[in-house]
């Protein structure tokens, strides 16, 4: 569900603004978040994390990747591959090396 | 009987065949007649291969000579598998050495015969070739066990006295009590169910739970790589890379190397205008004129780093011809660091540093081989505080490996000038030239006393005395790392003595840092590893010599001594004879700052000292290496403490880089 006192989600904020929602067991995963969601960060109080150096594009972009890597850990079938645009692979390049996934 | 005559048959016949060489005493003793029996059993096939032979034989050349070689093989096999057995027993009257048609085997040539009388001492003069060594390795091996076996009888024959038992259990308790790591118990549950020892299943289960506690599904690529990866598949398209942080450039430049696309474009789009560091892992398919181009440009917008490995074919005169071509005023390099640089000629490195003298303060010289006098003559000129107007930048790094610079040039550095008295970090390694003069002149010209590293690896000449001598320049005690591995003239003493306060000389280090692996495998041993330590673990240098002694050979009164925020960080003691009396000095002085230690090929320490020791230090510890430590089994490798929590990357037992997939 969608709200946010439940703690299940956490929702990401883009450069231009916009709103993307992630599962909070997801976002734990990745090293830089979990340090914004767990220190004494107003993030952690209010489940939000903004990002205002990443484009929305590249922010729902990190978020599939999310999904998708974790839907295939742990799995013993063959992982298909993730198809990344030529175009967006430098800006995904820095944000990946910003957000250490 | 008539076995014999069938032989005799098929024997002439076959000398009628061929002009093989056979042994002519086929007489009737009795040695031929358990032959005859051997082979007539052993042939049965080979007799009826004969017959077939005898009409065939002209159709089918080949098949003859096989039969043929059979024959003899089937003759000489067993004189040739035990060629040291006694040869009265074994030997035949027609299978002689001396009329045998073989005088070539598998295992080398035959010398002669009369090495048979002495045979047990010179079995080197019968055989000569790479076997017979291996042989005389077991028979020496042999012989030396079959020794020791006797004496250990002579020993246990010894008279049992009734209170042996007693005094046994007596002093096994006051080892434990003075050992505590004797006492650790493995969480290991040792399964006496279990029937297969599979040591593969067992070192593939730990690998993956080793695996995946580190966070790793290895499997699913990191986006970062996915990134690069894709975008080195397509370098060729890419124009600029903009704003991008220099992680991210060298992450492209190691994969572009790694896929063989490094190529002059791609140097281009790495090197553009306006970045600050300036590294190539591997230059060698960038040529001179690019990197001079880049080299125009980078430079006046404010390169500060050149970090070049390979860069033989780039880096030459052009190259050093370009920076110095630039205004002192705009330059702003302040490190370089130059690796296998072939063409670089002494007098242009002589001219870069000149060129440089005003921002570098950083240099690093691996394999350059042309390099000697102008270059020792320019660091000494250009950094000595006797230049002043324009004060040129202090020389804060040097190290040089792999020149071959010879003794007087390098007394000459030291002795010169004061150029090298800001220091804080000196490497000289792998130089056959360096001796103990070399190193006391130039550690004695560090008169700042700010000197934080020293490493002098793989100098072969260097002895004890270069101990004393890095001591006297740490009179400042900055010093806090030391690497000294590959001196085989380090001795105990040495290193105790560097480690003990001494009256009227500097006090001992406070390392954090120290590498004394693949010295002299006695002289590591477990007071000089206890000196270390505890040194290492004293807040404040302590020049008293007396207050330490006490302190220094209980492990359970040290502990309450030391301060929290002393000991070792990194420790790399490989190849020593260190035991687990130092697992426990170590978890005594070092247990809230040891992170990484290597005991790689250290076969004294076992499990208990280990799990003793992972036990009581705290979760910094991240990485023990323990390459050819076979001693150490599942008591340690799936009881220790800290097997649930995955931030221990133990390295060295399964022979897959943890968190990489391996190539199967």
């Amino acid at each position: 569900m969608e709200d946010d006192n439940d703690q299940t989600y956490v929702k990401l904020i883009s450069a231009e603004g916009t709103e993307l929602f992630l599962e909070r067991r997801i976002a734990l995963q990745v090293d830089t978040m979990r340090a914004m969601l767990e220190g004494n960060f107003r993030e952690s109080e209010e489940s939000v994390i903004r990002f205002p150096d990443i484009s929305g594009s590249a922010l729902e972009k990190v978020v599939k990747y999310l999904h998708y890597k974790d839907r295939h850990s742990n799995s013993a079938t063959r992982i298909p591959e993730f198809a990344i645009d030529p175009e967006e692979a430098l800006e995904l390049l820095v944000a990946a090396s910003y957000l250490n996934c | 009987m008539s076995s014999i005559t069938t032989m005799a048959t098929k024997r002439s016949r076959r000398s009628q065949n061929n002009a093989e060489d056979l042994p002519e005493n086929f007489d009737g003793n009795e040695q031929d007649v358990s032959h005859t029996d051997v082979s007539a059993a052993a042939a049965p096939g080979g007799e009826s291969n004969d017959e077939d032979d005898g009409e065939r034989s002209g159709d089918n050349p080949v098949r003859f000579m096989r039969q043929r070689n059979r024959a003899v093989a089937e003759r000489e096999a067993s004189r040739l598998a035990r060629p040291d057995a006694p040869l009265g027993s074994m030997m035949l009257g027609h299978a002689s050495k001396a009329k045998s048609a073989v005088m070539s085997t598998p295992f080398g040539q035959l010398m002669g015969r009369k090495a048979s009388t002495k045979r047990e001492d010179n079995i080197s003069q019968e055989w000569c070739g790479p076997f017979s060594v291996a042989r005389q390795m077991i028979a020496a091996r042999e012989e030396a066990r079959r020794l020791r076996e006797e004496q250990q009888d002579l020993e246990n024959n010894k008279e049992h006295h009734p209170l042996d038992e007693a005094m046994e259990i007596v002093n096994l308790e006051m080892q434990r009590k003075e050992n505590p790591s004797m006492n650790w118990v493995s969480r290991h549950k040792r399964e006496d169910g279990s029937t297969t020892t599979n040591y593969y299943a067992k070192r593939r289960k730990r690998f993956h739970r080793q695996r995946d506690l580190m966070g790793g599904s290895s499997r699913v690529p990191s986006l970062f790589q996915l990134c690069i990866n894709l975008l080195v598949e397509n370098f060729d398209c890419i124009e600029s890379l903009g704003v991008v942080d220099h992680s991210i450039r060298r992450a492209l430049c190691e994969t572009l190397v790694a896929r063989g696309k490094m190529n002059g474009a791609a140097f281009d789009v790495l090197a553009e205008m306006g970045v600050e560091t300036l590294e190539l892992v591997d230059c060698a398919q960038v040529t001179q004129d690019q990197f001079c181009d880049s080299l125009r440009v980078l430079l006046p917008s404010g390169l500060r780093a050149i970090l070049l490995k390979h860069c033989g074919r780039c880096f030459g005169s052009q190259a050093v011809n370009v920076i110095a071509s630039i205004d002192r005023e705009n330059m702003e390099l302040f490190a370089i660091s130059l690796g296998g640089a072939y063409l670089l000629k002494d007098s242009d490195m002589a001219a870069l540093i000149e060129s440089t003298s005003r921002t570098l303060s950083s240099l690093d010289l691996t394999a350059c081989p042309l390099l000697s006098e102008q270059f020792c003559n320019a660091i000494g000129n250009q950094y000595s505080s006797s230049i002043e107007d324009p004060p040129n930048a202090p020389l804060l790094e040097l190290s040089i490996e792999d020149v071959p610079l010879t003794k007087e040039v390098m007394l000459s550095l030291g002795a010169a000038s004061d150029a090298l008295r800001n220091l804080k970090s000196l490497k000289l390694k792998t130089m056959e030239n360096v001796d103990d003069e070399v190193v006391s002149i130039i550690l004695g010209s560090i008169t700042g006393g700010e000197i934080e590293g020293i490493d002098l690896s793989n100098n072969p000449s260097l002895t004890d005395e270069t101990l004393s001598s890095i001591r006297r320049c740490n009179f400042n005690g900055n010093l806090r790392a030391l690497l000294l591995s590959g001196l085989k003239n380090l001795t105990a003493i040495g290193i105790e003595a560097f480690f003990t306060p001494i009256p009227n000389f500097p006090a001992p280090p406070i390392l954090r840092k120290l590498d004394l692996s693949q010295c002299s495998y006695d002289e590591i041993n477990d007071t000089v590893l206890t000196l270390a330590a505890t040194s290492s673990s004293f807040k404040r240098a302590s020049a008293n010599a007396i207050e330490e002694e006490t302190v220094l050979h209980n492990a359970g009164k040290l502990a309450s001594e030391v301060s929290y925020t002393g000991g070792l960080v990194h420790l790399n003691v490989s190849g020593s004879s260190i035991s687990d009396k130092s697992m426990e000095i170590l978890a005594a002085t070092s247990s809230y700052s040891l992170e990484e230690l290597d005991i790689s090929f250290c076969p004294n320490v076992s499990d208990k000292g280990l799990g003793y020791l992972v036990s009581k230090v705290k979760p910094q510890l991240s990485k023990i290496f323990m390459w050819g430590c076979a001693q150490i089994t599942e008591e340690f490798l799936d009881g220790h403490d800290r097997i649930e929590d995955g931030g221990l990357e133990i390295i060295g037992v399964w022979m897959k880089k943890s968190g990489v997939r391996s190539l199967r």
